[in-house]
């Protein structure tokens, strides 16, 4: 494992600053040091070689050439290798930008090359103010991610809610989505802390949370934040059910299941779901060492489209085969499809899962119970509260 | 925006004075290290997460729990700096501050960097003790043992130190021997040796709080890099080389920082920065640094 590791590290160095004469150049920006490179990062990569690979290599008779970059996180660091790819390398295509403000950063760069940008940024501003013609979003928008679970659980009773929000633009537009949802199904915010990116300890909000007289805790946070905010509940015993809104399994091999036991969330693909995705999930494994997170699933599943849109539309030039990503529905790995919409949004719904007990948890990395599903429609932003300009034009 | 209820403030200035307990014995090491050696040890952040990585490497590998670890990998931790003086920081001594800390910066950026390639950036998981599970009801909040446990020990380990360095006739050897090499060496004393265990000692402390951190925190290779940052802080306010300043400075900039959570929680992470700025124009020398 560390081995290969490594040697996957050097690999990138390598891609990255090897010469791309080939006709089709995928473009990988990502975070690949950082907290989010968990999720995403050097597994993804591999997701996406697999897709290639399953593609057999060559798309038009011409090599697939993938090139990788670490955005650091930092909005120009990102904005310089997509315009360094763009003039240089000659890319086709550039993925993922699995930070918001990368891709807010990216995304002009790319509209104005006339280069799909297929991102894993969960921003909707992507998909409303910055919608672009060439640009959809891989990932579950910050809309769909704070509703998916949110309705069912004020249904459900929890409908006093207190937000912990990572105090930048991707945890405030999470937790503006998610009050909306929860006002608009009847519950009410109670209370909110923003918490600095440099923090460490959350108990002293956990206590806040806990006098607030809420019934739920939203954790509109994520990476190694929402591990540390699930060692202190427990520590503390807080009996306030913790609701995640971006929860993968790395995160809760981080934490200890017993630490995240009994916690109701929505995610976008879960690899024990059917037979489809175990199967996927053991060919993954067997290149990274763990199953798919489902940011891992969602870049296989978007590398695999554009390829075949690639050879429908005959050329890599990006308005062709933007058409014909939109013109044919996406396969997902778990069986069935998924389209595109105008603002570059997909349509797919999302699992809503229970963690399980330490002593249900059998076989390594299973530790989400899928209980039910949110529909497509429910987690898509109305046609008529969307701001993107792209909507009645074509 | 300002609530105020006074149960919630009195617990988050009981988690503060936790929080204080760290910034305490980091803020501890560093100013031994700065007032004994002279050195600005950027690379502190990164011993304390070297001492959450060890304790889990312990259990992982050998299965021995938190209790041994909180003994072995002080000790671990500490060889491990005392390779690193030998090797490389000792040759700075007669130079400029800047280039200590230039040094120790880039081994923390090397050490950490190294950790994440091989352990990945994701967090590993470590449990509590189970003897130390539970919590107390203080009447306002209730207290998990464990962190009771960790300002015992955390008081008790600042105080002991404090005491062998300012009450001890080693002690003042050390900072004899800080104050003029020579003469002390002439009484036969021999001055690299204990410098280096010196700094041994200083990165033993960030060892022991990162086992101590351990089952509370997120266990990752970047869990030391903001709080060294709080502990150089703590360390400027406190005054620099003020072992009790030092202290006394943590826990009272956890304290702090637990009110302002109270109070605005969006400010709780400048408060520190803010305290700095102000003590820095008004008393450059710090609170308890001396006049001289």
């Amino acid at each position: 494992m560390m081995t290969r590791k490594l040697l996957c590290s050097v690999a990138v160095g390598a891609l990255a600053a090897g010469p791309a004469m080939a006709d089709v150049t995928l473009g990988y920006l990502a975070d690949l040091s950082g907290s989010t490179s968990v999720l995403s990062g050097e597994s993804s990569r591999v997701a996406i070689e697999m897709a290639i690979e399953d593609f057999g290599g060559e798309v038009l008779g011409e090599p697939i050439e993938l090139l990788s970059a670490d955005h650091l996180t930092q909005a120009d660091t990102g904005a310089s290798i997509v315009r360094e790819w763009i003039d240089v390398e000659g890319v086709d295509v550039v993925l993922s930008a699995d930070n918001s403000a990368v891709g807010l950063a990216a995304s002009p760069i790319l509209a104005e090359a006339g280069i799909p940008f297929l991102h894993g940024a969960s921003t909707s501003a992507l998909s409303n103010d910055q919608c672009e013609p060439l640009q959809i979003q891989a990932l579950m928008d910050t809309y769909g991610l704070s509703r998916a679970i949110t309705v069912p659980l004020v249904e459900s009773g929890n409908d006093q809610w207190f937000f912990i929000t990572v105090d930048y633009a991707f945890g405030q537009a999470l937790e503006a989505a998610g009050a909306a949802a929860i006002e608009e199904a009847g519950g009410a915010v109670v209370g909110t802390v923003r918490h600095s990116p440099q923090d460490i300890d959350f108990s002293a909000y956990l206590l806040e949370a806990q006098a607030s007289g809420a019934n739920a805790i939203g954790l509109a946070t994520f990476g190694s934040w929402q591990v540390a905010i699930a060692k202190q509940a427990d520590e503390f015993g807080m009996e306030l059910p913790l609701v995640p809104y971006f929860l993968g399994i790395t995160d809760v091999e981080s934490a200890g299941i017993e630490n995240l036991q009994g916690i109701r969330g929505a995610v976008q693909f879960y690899w024990n779901e059917n037979d489809a995705t175990r199967e996927f999930s053991a060919r993954f494994a067997e290149r990274y060492g763990r199953p798919p997170t489902f940011t891992n699933a969602m870049m296989y599943e978007t590398v695999r489209h554009y390829l075949e849109s690639v050879e429908a539309a005959g050329t890599t030039e990006g308005v062709a085969v933007n058409e014909a990503f939109r013109a044919t529905p996406i396969d997902m790995i778990r069986g069935g499809t998924t389209t595109v919409r105008e603002d570059g949004r997909q349509i797919r719904p999302m699992l809503i899962y229970q963690t399980r007990a330490p002593e249900e948890v059998t076989t390594d990395w299973d530790f989400f119970e899928i209980i039910g599903e949110a529909d497509a429609d429910s987690l898509l932003l109305p046609q008529d509260q969307s701001t993107c300009r792209l909507f009645g034009e074509g | 925006m300002f609530d105020i209820n006074v149960n919630l403030i009195l617990g988050q200035m009981v988690l503060g004075m936790v929080n204080g307990v760290f910034y305490a014995i980091l803020s501890l090491g560093v100013a031994i290290i700065f007032g004994l050696l002279g050195v600005i040890n950027f690379a502190h952040g990164v011993f304390f997460m070297l001492g959450a990585f060890v304790a889990y490497g312990l259990l992982q590998f050998f299965g021995l729990g938190y209790w041994p670890a909180l003994i072995l990998v002080p000790m671990i931790v500490g060889a491990l700096g005392i390779v690193l003086e030998v090797l490389l920081i000792r040759h700075l001594y007669r130079l400029e501050h800047l280039y200590g800390l230039l040094l120790t910066l880039g081994m923390a950026l090397a050490i950490e960097g190294f950790v994440r390639i091989v352990f990945g950036p994701q967090g590993l998981p470590y449990s509590m003790p189970d003897n130390l599970r539970g919590a107390v009801n203080l009447g306002f909040m209730f207290l998990p043992y464990y962190r009771a446990w960790v300002v015992v020990a955390g008081v008790i380990l600042c105080f002991a130190t404090w005491y062998v360095i300012e009450q001890t006739p080693l002690g003042a050897k050390l900072r004899a021997a800080t104050d003029n090499p020579k003469l002390v060496q002439a009484f036969g004393i021999n001055v690299p040796v204990m410098l280096t265990l010196t700094y041994g000692a200083g990165v033993a402390l960030a060892g022991f709080a990162g086992v101590m951190a351990a089952p509370i925190l997120s266990v990752d290779p970047s869990m030391g890099t903001n709080i060294v940052i709080i502990a150089f802080a703590v360390v400027v306010i406190g005054g620099m080389g003020s072992i009790l300043g030092a202290i006394l400075t943590g826990f009272g900039l956890g304290i702090l920082e637990g009110f302002t959570k109270a109070i605005y929680s969006e400010a709780s992470s400048t408060v520190i920065f803010v305290v700095m700025v102000i003590v820095l124009v008004t008393r450059p020398r710090g609170l308890f640094g001396k006049v001289g």
